[in-house]
């Protein structure tokens, strides 16, 4: 069975208006919306950027009122 | 292995979720899609004899007002086509982020100050007199932004519509119009060599100051290295995940970045005009200094402007950071994933190294840029030069050239609206120190290989 994934962890910021908001300054001189990102989100739990593909031991499903998703601009 | 995070065994950072979604979430492709949408429009017209794109593409830069009389005038005359102008830029802009995920209900009135204030700028610039107090309009817009986002407190979901990096992606492809192709076969490979030489040079030193020197930790080192040395604050995003930095890491990297960005928009065009130096070497030179695309046009455009001949320093800026060192980014992100899975402790890495980064980071604006060339060669190419020049240029180039500025502007401008000193983190002063003396060997570097070492490369251009 596949381990699940960062990007489907309630403590992973994956979307991009999230990452701008939870890294401010970040759309200044740069853009989460950019290609060079690739699948890089921020982990909340470890306060450690990850891949989307990225797996942990932490993990912990998304819950229906989480309100960060991959992809949500805001 | 509380504090491990592994990549998935087998094939660590496939394209999860996104893949061929990217092709409308991501602003790269977007700035594909609207450059090369813009410009097979324009073609279509000039083809068809329609003057409409030369009427659109208006502004009141080039009026050489001396009394505000005759800008009123300007602005009354024309506002029907200002306002079909504003209408399409909202339309384009607005349906695009839309798209990537931003709401339509924030960027519609942000954006309508964004254009407000456009309007503003150019119309300085416009002034005859501007010149001479070295009101250059990438510089006044900076300046006005920054005013505004320190004095008055612009709510924060404004940054919605001030999108710094998707105003210039789409103005660099509308550059490639403009941009032989035969100049990136003939220079491109010069600018390759010199930008290699800088950045590796400039991130080993920022590397290594910052671990040898000041005992800072390895991944932020690395990540104040490619910010320093590669592409600002997106480098350092690109390599993130690759040494596995922490949060406060890439926070350290965006301080750094935009101050010393900012420090040197407002001073490199006025230490080469001190220094005399021509358009190419001094494009070149600001390309191998600044760390991010949006500053470094800010810059090679305001000293083009001072030296008179814009069109020189931004092609040889163009050549020296987009071709020359935006490239690299994914290569960047391999070298320091095998760097932190091969040579620090396993413990303690990201990602392991996956080739299929190289194509996933890689600015896929760029190959709007290197499309746009291509594409106008071919449908230019049958002109003689004097058609060119008579018929070509000013019913075809210069419009392209002006959406352009347009979209210029909007990134300038966006640069001081979302530069927020307060929100900034503060730095350390290791980190401080570290990334300088890199700063420092950069742009000395820099300015040894444009103005001798390849200067006449750059001289001729």
């Amino acid at each position: 069975m596949n381990q699940p994934e960062c990007q489907d962890c309630h403590y992973s910021v994956m979307g991009p208006a999230a990452l701008e908001t939870a890294i401010p300054g970040l759309n200044i001189l740069s853009s989460a919306y950019g290609s060079v990102r690739g699948e890089t989100g921020l982990c909340r739990r470890h306060d450690k950027f990850v891949l989307a593909s990225s797996t942990c031991a932490d993990f912990k499903g998304k819950s229906t009122g989480d309100a960060i998703n991959y992809n949500q601009g805001d | 292995m509380n504090e491990k995070m592994t990549p998935k065994a087998g094939n660590e950072s496939k394209p999860v979720k996104s893949g061929w979604r990217s092709l409308y979430l991501k602003e790269d492709w977007w700035a594909i899609w609207i450059g090369l949408g813009l410009m097979a429009i324009a073609i279509l017209l000039f083809k068809s004899g329609s003057p409409f794109l030369k009427s659109l593409a208006i502004n009141p830069g080039g009026l050489k007002w001396t009394a505000p009389d005759q800008l009123l005038h300007h602005f009354s005359a024309n506002a029907t086509i200002y306002l079909l102008q504003f209408t399409s830029w909202l339309v384009i802009f607005g349906a695009s982020t839309r798209v990537m995920g931003i709401k339509l209900s924030r960027f519609v009135p942000a954006f309508v100050l964004l254009y407000l204030l456009s309007m503003a700028m150019f119309s300085v610039a416009g002034w005859a007199n501007a010149a001479k107090f070295n009101l250059e309009a990438p510089l006044v817009a900076l300046v006005v932004g920054l005013v505004l986002s320190n004095t008055i407190k612009l709510p924060a979901w404004m940054d919605s519509a001030f999108r710094v990096e998707f105003f210039i992606k789409v103005g660099i492809v509308l550059l490639g119009a403009t941009f032989p192709i035969t100049l990136m076969l003939t220079a491109g490979p010069v600018a390759i060599l010199q930008a290699t030489i800088i950045s590796i040079i400039t991130c080993a030193v920022i590397y290594f100051a910052a671990t040898r020197l000041f005992g800072l930790d390895q991944r932020l080192a690395a990540v104040m290295g490619v910010g320093g040395s590669v592409c600002g604050v997106s480098a350092s995003m690109a390599i993130a995940a690759s040494v596995n930095a922490k949060k406060e890491h890439l926070y350290t990297s965006v301080t750094l970045v935009v101050g010393w960005a900012l420090a040197m928009i407002m001073v490199l065009p006025f230490i080469s005009k001190m220094l005399g130096l021509s358009a190419g070497v001094a494009g070149a030179w600001i390309g191998t200094s600044e760390f991010a695309d949006a500053a470094g046009f800010a810059a090679a455009s305001a000293y083009g402007k001072m030296a008179g001949n814009e069109d020189v320093t931004v092609k040889a800026f163009t050549l020296m950071k987009v071709i020359g060192r935006d490239l690299w980014i994914g290569i960047w992100s391999i070298f320091w994933a095998l760097i932190a899975t091969i040579v620090w402790e396993k413990k303690a890495t990201g990602a392991r190294p996956n080739a299929g980064e190289i194509w996933r980071r890689f600015p896929k604006f760029v190959i709007g840029f290197f499309l746009a060339s291509l594409l106008m060669t071919m449908v230019t190419g049958s002109y003689s030069p004097a058609d060119f020049n008579t018929v070509v240029k000013p019913n075809l180039i210069t419009p392209l050239v002006s959406l352009r500025t347009w979209t210029f502007i909007f990134c300038f401008l966006s640069i001081g609206l979302t530069t927020r000193f307060r929100e900034l983190a503060p730095v350390g002063w290791k980190a401080f120190s570290a990334f300088t003396i890199g700063v420092v060997v950069n742009v000395i570097l820099g300015y040894l290989l444009s103005a001798h070492v390849f200067a006449a490369r750059w001289d001729a251009l």
